[in-house]
């Protein structure tokens, strides 16, 4: 596997392995931190993977850059054989129901025109994908999911909005989005989920990482407003 | 339980430890005293332990009143702090009794002070920090800046827990208004920038923007083109170098956001982005390059310092 270390702070390394995303590579990322996690339980402080690349943050006075160096690459060189390959689903899919009512969706008709399709087309196509988690940031729990099938792709509005509600589904370039919390942005909405992607009281915090996978599921309204009360 | 009652918040003050670690992957950034010199010092003078919760007060104008007698260490800007109108020396220690009243002017020099309790104050670890993270509305009281009414738990301590005052020595005092030259250990993409760019990066003096927070500080001067595009975001380290496309460097602090995807050319010395974190808006700083090794060592000297 293609990779090169930089240097990314006074105890910080930097896996890249590609310019490129790629969703067979993001998965085998998420599988490259796992290793790394293992190798360098006592002296990591954070592991940060996203798209391509891996960052490592570790604790200066417990690893020396040599032996952290040592084990990123003895972690990389483990991802080339079999066993890594045939585990590379390591979880469940996260299913993410999602109502696509107009009430939630104030960008899915002026989507329909840009695209010439309908609005059923675009959900349809929206929800039967299975998507890869390329990067989680952001905001806490705020995940870049890919790819969109070719025929929803758009540029991000020209003009983002200041505040997006809290579990707005939405779209822009390549990725899909659930916002975790209230922020300002710039990707089209068109739909709205009711679980918190984010909820710090959860043992789980957050509902995915880097390198799972996730389906959105149409709900209606009832269904909605059913799950967001439970 | 002891505590002070706050009855003048000030701009932004923020209970703080040394930050949130291990949450990077979730989105969650580290946050934590913005200057850890002054605020390791303030824990430091104490005895407590290094990641003891500290108060930061940046800009100054705050007044606290002890519900309790208890020993404070004051580090960092200088804010003027007084007791009862008494002046109180900064970098060290000051015995407080139940009913003074503590105030603090506006930043004379520096941004940030540091008022440390001994054995620290109590706030309930959310992700095992208690770091507020205003943005993300993690760790404090309440995920906020202190507002008036707010009461700061310590436990209390008596007169005769430290025999003398302590402070730290002069040599160890830095002088904010000094003009910062900021030791940069290349990285990231610096390989990649046009040779010149780098050259007039580090040739140049940049001054501090009015734009400047926690999350990160932005600098006015000499525009330098990275010739980079089409980066994916990837992981932020503290004192990351940033190159938006506006050519205009911003360092990422404290508070920075986890993922970012424009060119870098390095990163600051730790040290020197705790040294920053005090300048004000309108100063000038100028950057000059240090080996990694020698980089590895001043920083594993200063936590050596402080785990002691």
């Amino acid at each position: 596997m293609d990779y090169s270390i930089e240097v990314s702070g006074v105890n910080s390394l930097l896996i890249r392995f590609s310019d490129r995303a790629d969703p067979q590579l993001i998965t085998v990322i998420g599988r490259c931190c796992e290793l790394i996690k293992q190798y360098l339980n006592n002296c990591l402080i954070d592991v940060v993977p996203s798209y391509t690349t891996i960052m490592v943050t570790y604790d200066l006075l417990k690893g020396e850059d040599e032996m952290v160096r040592n084990a990123l690459e003895l972690a990389v060189s483990q991802l080339d054989s079999n066993s890594v390959l045939s585990s590379q689903v390591r979880r469940e899919t996260v299913i993410l129901p999602v109502c696509y009512d107009d009430r939630f969706a104030p960008d899915l008709t002026l989507l329909s025109d840009t695209l010439a399709l309908d609005c059923d087309e675009i959900i349809r196509l929206h929800s039967e994908r299975v998507y890869q988690v390329f990067a989680v940031g952001f905001s806490p729990g705020f995940g870049y999911l890919g790819e969109l099938d070719p025929a929803l792709r758009v540029p991000r509005l020209s003009t983002p909005r200041t505040s997006v509600p809290a579990g707005s589904v939405a779209i822009a370039e390549l990725n899909t989005a659930v916002y975790p919390q209230a922020t300002p942005g710039g990707w089209w909405l068109i739909g709205r989920c009711p679980i918190p992607m984010f909820d710090k009281s959860r043992a789980d915090p957050c509902l995915f990482e880097v390198g799972d996978q996730v389906q959105f599921q149409p709900i209606t309204m009832d269904e909605f407003h059913c799950l967001k009360g439970a | 339980m002891g505590g002070f009652y706050i009855t003048k918040p000030g701009v932004m003050s923020l209970l703080q430890d040394q930050g949130r670690f291990g949450y990077q992957h979730l989105g969650i950034t580290t946050g934590g005293a913005m200057d850890e010199h002054a605020s390791r010092w303030a824990n430091r003078l104490l005895g407590n332990k290094p990641n003891a919760v500290v108060l930061e007060v940046t800009l100054g104008n705050v007044a606290l009143e002890a519900c309790a007698d208890t020993w404070i260490a004051l580090t960092g800007a200088e804010l003027g702090c007084r007791i009862n109108s008494t002046p109180l020396a900064n970098w060290q220690t000051h015995f407080v009794r139940k009913g003074d009243l503590i105030t603090m002017g506006w930043a004379q020099s520096g941004m940030s002070g540091y008022l440390a309790v001994a054995d620290g104050f109590h706030a309930a670890p959310e992700f095992g920090s208690c770091s507020t993270v205003k943005r993300e509305q993690l760790g404090g009281l309440t995920g906020g800046a202190l507002e008036r009414g707010d009461r700061l738990a310590f436990r209390s301590a008596e007169r005769e827990r430290y025999p003398l005052k302590r402070s730290v020595p002069p040599c160890f005092i830095p002088d904010y208004t000094a003009e910062l030259n900021v030791r940069v250990i290349a990285g990231y993409q610096a390989a990649q920038f046009h040779p010149e760019s780098i050259s007039s990066f580090y040739a140049s003096k940049y001054k501090i923007k009015a734009e400047s927070d926690r999350m990160g500080f932005r600098l006015q001067g000499e525009t330098i083109e990275s010739g980079i595009t089409g980066l994916l975001s990837e992981g932020i380290s503290y004192g990351a170098i940033q190159i938006p496309a506006d050519g205009q460097p911003i360092i990422l602090l404290k508070d920075r956001q986890t993922l970012g995807g424009y060119p870098k050319l390095g990163t600051v010395l730790p040290l020197d982005s705790f040294s920053l974190s005090q300048r004000k808006a309108g100063e000038t700083i100028g950057f000059t390059e240090i080996a990694l090794a020698d980089a590895q060592y001043l920083m594993k000297r200063f936590y050596t310092f402080f785990s002691v």
